[in-house]
């Protein structure tokens, strides 16, 4: 069976919450949150390493009620592939083609949403969100000792918190 | 060689606190520093803290040791922290540290680090980092009449709801010369909001420099992935945060825009609210 026309969805290591009309799914190995608009995620569901990328073209075409392309399966397939939430990696259909090409090329002839896979990184670490606490410029001088817990830092030149950029003080 | 901190096992007076279902155990050397804890924690919670009997199983404990120059030393679960100084420095960190421990392990709330106010009966959600300008942009929205809940966090129940957390807003300095200082809603001309509330609109929006109001709204899935990165217990409670962030956005509009100096975009972002909550 040739996994690339039997795409699977992964399902370890992933929190999976439904909203109207989308998938939000959020990845506890890679801390990526992802939202899957309706053509994405019923892709994504129907990825159960039975069905063909044809198959799953049928499955879109009843949903809507309108035709659907290969290619547009595909496209939802690179997106799944690229954010990791297939099983194994499928080699792209649109080898050499800019993604902004190819969605330029089906949504012109498609008359169902593009498929779309909206991702983001949650930071590792819970710090990130502390709020900067320090009351005054003295207290970034205080001995040895940060009031800021988190993202910010003490600039000890001006006495001010600025934004931690993972490399020290902002300049 | 001053190293000689008061270990783990100097630690003889101890207690348990629970706030929100997270279950802090308190450690110290000295029952004074013990309870120079407890006030900053009640402090830093709102009140939100009792002391409780039964010690197991505890979520996160902070130890508070002495050197030997007599400067604090904080133990963050049976680990030295860098964090050493004097006591006013010393418990400012502890304020905001039990807060996030706290934030991390609440059973029946989830903390989003966010702004807060009630416009209409509705609450206005503006999740954003440090230094993006919500706390500029909460008090300016209460000085034009909206009700204060919360300048650092959203503590949504399990409902969807967004209770109150109204620590007094913590003002930047501008010009460096002047002290940042907290302010009550009160001073701003505003008042607090008591009951739990449902969220009308969310609004993830930053401060750049000439950028204009024009916000672009999102679907509750993008606006849900937005709020993530300011989700504090997505990591220790994954499936819970995700649940309750769906059921509090349902029906909110959900917008993001820049935007310029709080003062100019208030009137653009109060006129966005009034068409939307109603």
């Amino acid at each position: 069976m040739n996994n690339s026309q039997f795409p699977t969805a992964r399902k370890s290591g992933l929190v999976i919450q439904e909203v109207p009309d989308e998938i939000l799914i959020f990845d506890v190995e890679s801390n990526k949150a992802h939202c899957l608009n309706l053509t994405a995620a019923t892709v994504w569901k129907s990825c159960d390493g039975k069905t063909s990328i044809q198959e799953i073209a049928s499955i879109l075409e009843k949903q809507s009620g309108k035709d659907v392309s290969d290619d547009l399966v595909w496209l939802a397939i690179d997106q799944l592939n690229e954010n990791s939430l297939l099983e194994s990696k499928v080699t792209t259909k649109f080898v050499g083609q800019s993604r902004r090409e190819v969605i330029k090329k089906i949504g012109l002839a498609s008359v169902i949403a593009i498929p779309v896979v909206a991702s983001l990184v949650a930071p590792r670490s819970a710090m990130a969100n502390v709020s900067c606490e320090c009351f005054a410029d003295l207290d970034c001088q205080l001995p040895a000792f940060s009031t800021c817990a988190s993202t910010v830092c003490c600039d000890m030149s001006s006495g001010i918190c600025q934004p931690n950029t993972g490399s020290g003080c902002t300049p | 060689m001053k190293e000689k901190l008061a270990l783990r096992e100097e630690f003889d007076r101890k207690l348990v606190i629970e706030s929100f279902g997270a279950r802090i155990l308190l450690e110290s050397v000295s029952e004074e520093l013990l309870q120079k804890a407890i006030k900053r924690a009640r402090k830093a919670l709102l009140g939100h803290v009792r002391i409780i009997e039964k010690s197991e199983p505890i979520d996160y404990q902070f130890g508070f040791g002495l050197d030997e120059d007599g400067l604090c030393v904080l133990f963050e679960n049976g680990e030295k922290t860098k964090s050493r100084g004097s006591e006013f420095a010393f418990f400012w960190y502890f304020d905001a540290m039990i807060r996030l421990r706290v934030a991390e392990n609440a059973v029946d709330r989830v903390f989003v680090h966010a702004g807060v106010v009630a416009w209409k009966g509705r609450a206005v959600l503006v999740p954003a980092g440090s230094h993006k300008g919500k706390t500029t942009l909460i008090a300016e929205l209460i000085q034009n009449g909206a009700e204060y809940y919360s300048d650092e966090y959203a503590l949504i129940d399990k409902f969807g709801l967004v209770h109150p957390f109204p620590r007094d807003l913590s003002m930047r300095k501008v010009d460096r010369t002047s002290p940042d200082s907290r302010i009550p809603a009160s001073r701003l001309g505003g008042k607090t909001g008591v009951d739990p509330i449902n969220i009308g609109v969310v609004l993830f929006t930053e401060y750049r420099k000439r950028a204009r109001w024009a916000p672009k709204t999102l679907t509750i899935g993008q606006g849900i992935v937005e709020t993530i990165p300011h989700t504090i217990p997505v990591h220790s409670n994954t499936k819970f945060s995700l649940e309750v962030l769906n059921k509090a956005f349902k029906g909110a509009i959900i917008a993001k825009s820049f935007r310029g100096d709080a003062k100019h975009a208030c009137p653009e972002i109060l006129a966005f609210l009034d068409n939307y909550l109603n």
